[in-house]
């Protein structure tokens, strides 16, 4: 019996929608990519095409300077998609550990980490990334940080979780009586097996970086213009929001569907 | 047992030609082929064989309990109405009606949070038209049936207040609830201590002889000879042989049974004769005056052990379950601090070990558990379980260390394509066998052994068994053998020590304790051994 006689065995059956819409998926991908290196500068505009509505000469319009807002919103994707990715990459690398120790050693250790984790969770999360960017100042890698170290608290309790429970089972106790020493079982044991549901977290948590990223540069505290960034260019796009809407509609879009395909992805991976 | 069946004209359960087969992935496997078999009533019929065997497959036929992808053909009459043809409704209400079952885990078959006597009154209210009062009496008037003292208080218990023995009469009790005509017990007693077994035997038997037809699917063929009145021994989903019980059990005719037989340990007639020289001079583990008590608590769970182990014998550890028995490993292990008196392991006290001593410990200890699957991280291969001890305890090149590692798996008869497995695809006997070749590699003087052989069936069971038994002779290991079954601490110890609450009933050479001047208690098991 083959694959395509039968969609249960073998290779997933792809139908046809899914094709569709990966092949669109793949289309829009390249086209993006391609205007981000053919298409025009995203910092410089000509003063003559000062706030053009979107035509097919620029499919986005353009901004007060005569930017093209569609190359704007591809090169901020670079700049958020990245500083997101650092600062969920900077939470999960810190909580993961701290969480599995806070599980392992129990006690004192287990107390103070959790009383710390207990602080980080009490603010909101956008309070704390604002009082930590005072203490950093402001710049994006800084935003970055100031919102990883926000998230950290959450990863931290779910490792710690998942330790606590992987603590009693045979095999933990098995790998100290084989000669395991406190680092080893560490790194071989608790560090693999506590990390799945911190995995499945992490998708969800990029999305909601995202968004913190964004706030933030909207209210100002991110990188200086002209930097493109899409909580930036929202911002600088407000003055003009009843005469030339397209300034903030797009990079407002671009964040939508980022946020929402990232909780697609994360609730396809989640249920598999 | 010296009670005939009555064969009336209809049979209770009568099964014509049965087939079962599974279809995946577009094969067709057959599970069950041609079995034909009648219970009468008053019949005790036993189905035996080891596992894979078609027994749970030919049980969940019968109960209509088969997964959709199951498809069975052939004949099953219940009280003389097929059951064939019959809507999904009618089936269900005949096999509710006159069909108990009993399953074989009585722990995971209860609700956990309500009492015993509320979930038995829950099935009296779906199935009877009974008032409560009615109930309430039904209710003890069974569990007097099923040998529970005090009804009015076991009712009011959640079931782990509740010994196995006890969870397993109240299962029997619900079985009976709405007066079946036969009763279907699967593995009903594989998870009870002898004694409790041989208890919940004697209650089928009576049961028997009210008149119910009992099925009844073991692994156990001496277990069904001693109590069945009819016994059909099946291998990969046939017929090996059927008959009278005593008949097989003296003279099995097929190989199958011959083998079931042949690997069963036997205490009456052990295979095993070259014990090892018992030398008073080197002793490894001494314990004296051993108690222990858990914080808060009044009563012991220990009190006053003392026994000693000779280097390279082997010594079994006997008791049923509450005995004591996993506390007296902890202490060995020092996971636990004795309350008073001292255990001495080799020159250490394990109670005093801290940080590097006790990484130490592993090479004068190892412990081996009843299930070694739960031992293996899941997400390592089976190469990387064996070298971590490797790692661990001695730096080796990779070469060496591979070199090691199929030096033991030769030594417990594993092949080396196992190396590249994930440890959650290899079976039972296998992991059994991994678990031994991984405490091999720690190079241990003393290997303490729990329950290793309990979960195994019989042939699985006499392998592992011969197979520690050279391995001891190979490296010269001591063993602590902790076991509840008497037949496979006859074939393999050279001293026991008998638990009983906390205290040591008897202790010494097997020979004595045994067969010399055995305790009251001592007798008392050795009656339920069964052969």
């Amino acid at each position: 019996m083959t694959s395509n006689q039968n969609g249960n065995v073998g290779a997933p059956h792809l139908q046809i929608c899914q094709v569709l819409s990966l092949a669109g998926g793949v289309v829009a991908l390249v086209l993006l990519l391609g205007y981000a290196v053919l298409g025009p500068n995203p910092d410089y505009g000509t003063v003559s095409e000062r706030l053009l509505s979107p035509t097919l000469h620029h499919l986005f319009g353009t901004d007060q300077f005569g930017r093209d807002i569609l190359a704007r919103v591809v090169a901020g994707s670079k700049v958020t998609l990245s500083s997101a990715l650092f600062a969920v990459t900077f939470s999960f690398g810190i909580g993961l550990p701290l969480g599995v120790l806070a599980g392992m050693c129990g006690g004192k250790i287990d107390a103070a980490l959790m009383l710390l984790a207990d602080i980080l969770a009490s603010i909101p999360e956008l309070l704390l990334a604002l009082s930590i960017l005072a203490l950093l100042g402001s710049g994006l890698y800084n935003v970055a940080i100031a919102v990883g170290i926000s998230q950290i608290a959450l990863f931290l309790r779910l490792t710690r979780n998942e330790v606590l429970l992987l603590k009693n089972k045979p095999f933990i106790t098995t790998a100290y009586d084989i000669g395991g020493t406190f680092w080893r079982v560490f790194w071989r044991h608790y560090l693999p097996n506590g990390m799945p549901p911190s995995v499945s977290l992490v998708i969800l948590k990029f999305s909601s970086a995202i968004l913190s990223i964004s706030t933030i540069c909207f209210l100002g505290y991110g990188p200086p213009p002209p930097t493109a960034e899409w909580g930036l260019m929202i911002a600088e796009g407000r003055n003009y929001i009843a005469t030339a809407w397209w300034l903030t509609a797009f990079p407002g879009l671009a964040i939508v569907c980022t946020v929402v395909a990232l909780h697609a992805l994360s609730t396809r991976i989640s249920g598999k | 047992m010296s009670f005939t069946p009555v064969y009336g004209s209809v049979p209770v359960l009568a099964v014509e030609r049965l087939h079962v087969s599974v279809a995946a992935e577009g094969l067709q496997t057959v599970i069950v082929s041609d079995v034909s078999f009648r219970v009468a009533k008053g019949e005790i019929l036993a189905v035996v064989g080891e596992s894979g065997c078609g027994k749970s497959t030919l049980v969940k036929t019968i109960l209509g309990l088969l997964p959709p992808h199951f498809k069975w053909v052939g004949s099953v009459q219940l009280c003389g109405q097929a059951l064939e043809g019959l809507t999904g409704r009618q089936l269900k209400q005949l096999r509710g009606k006159r069909i108990g079952f009993v399953p074989q885990d009585p722990a995971t078959s209860l609700d956990p949070l309500q009492p015993v006597g509320a979930q038995l009154n829950e099935i009296l209210a779906v199935h009877t038209g009974l008032s409560r009062q009615g109930r309430g009496l039904k209710i003890q008037q069974l569990f007097t049936q099923v040998g529970l003292k005090e009804p009015q208080k076991v009712a009011q218990c959640c079931p782990h207040e509740l010994s196995g023995g006890m969870q397993q009469r109240v299962l029997i009790a619900m079985a009976l609830a709405l007066d079946p005509d036969i009763l279907i017990a699967d593995e009903a007693t594989s998870a009870l201590d002898a004694s409790v077994q041989q208890q919940i035997m004697t209650l089928l038997n009576e049961l028997q002889r009210l008149g119910i037809a009992i099925l009844f699917v073991t692994h156990d063929l001496p277990l069904a000879a001693r109590y069945a009145t009819t016994v059909i021994v099946l291998k990969a989903g046939e017929v090996q042989e059927s008959g009278p019980a005593q008949d097989i059990l003296q003279n099995p005719q097929s190989v199958c049974g011959q083998k079931l037989i042949q690997n069963m340990p036997s205490f009456w007639h052990p295979v095993h004769h070259t014990k090892n020289i018992i030398d008073h001079t080197q002793v490894v583990v001494e314990v004296n005056d051993l108690s222990f008590v858990y914080a808060g608590q009044q009563e012991p769970v220990l009190s006053q052990i003392n026994f000693c182990v000779g280097r390279g014998t082997t010594h079994a550890v006997i008791g049923e379950s509450g005995a004591g028995k996993s506390t007296l490993l902890k202490l060995l292990q020092g996971r636990l601090q004795a309350s008073s008196g001292s255990i001495v392991v080799h020159g250490i006290n394990p109670g005093k070990l801290t940080g590097q001593s006790r990484q130490k410990y592993g090479r004068v200890m190892q412990m081996v558990y009843q299930q070694p699957s739960l031992t293996f991280d899941p997400l390592l291969s089976v190469k990387a379980i064996l070298e971590e001890p490797l790692v661990n305890y001695r730096k080796l090149t990779p070469g060496l260390r591979s070199s090691e590692i199929h030096e033991v798996l030769n030594a417990v008869h594993l092949p080396l394509s196992i190396l590249k497995r994930k440890t959650t695809d290899i079976s039972g006997g296998q992991a059994q066998r991994l678990a031994l070749a991984r405490a091999l590699l720690c190079r241990p003087e003393i290997m303490v052994m729990d329950e290793i052989v309990s979960a195994l069936d019989v042939n699985v069971q006499s392998e592992i068994l011969n197979l520690i038994m050279s391995l001891q002779k190979k490296f010269s290991i001591t063993y602590i053998f902790v076991s509840h079954d008497l037949a496979v601490v006859r074939q393999i110890a050279d001293t026991v020590t008998i638990l009983k609450k906390g205290c040591v009933i008897q202790t010494g050479t097997l020979d004595d304790v045994f067969f010399g001047n055995p305790h009251d208690y001592t007798k008392q098991l050795i009656a339920c051994v069964n052969y």
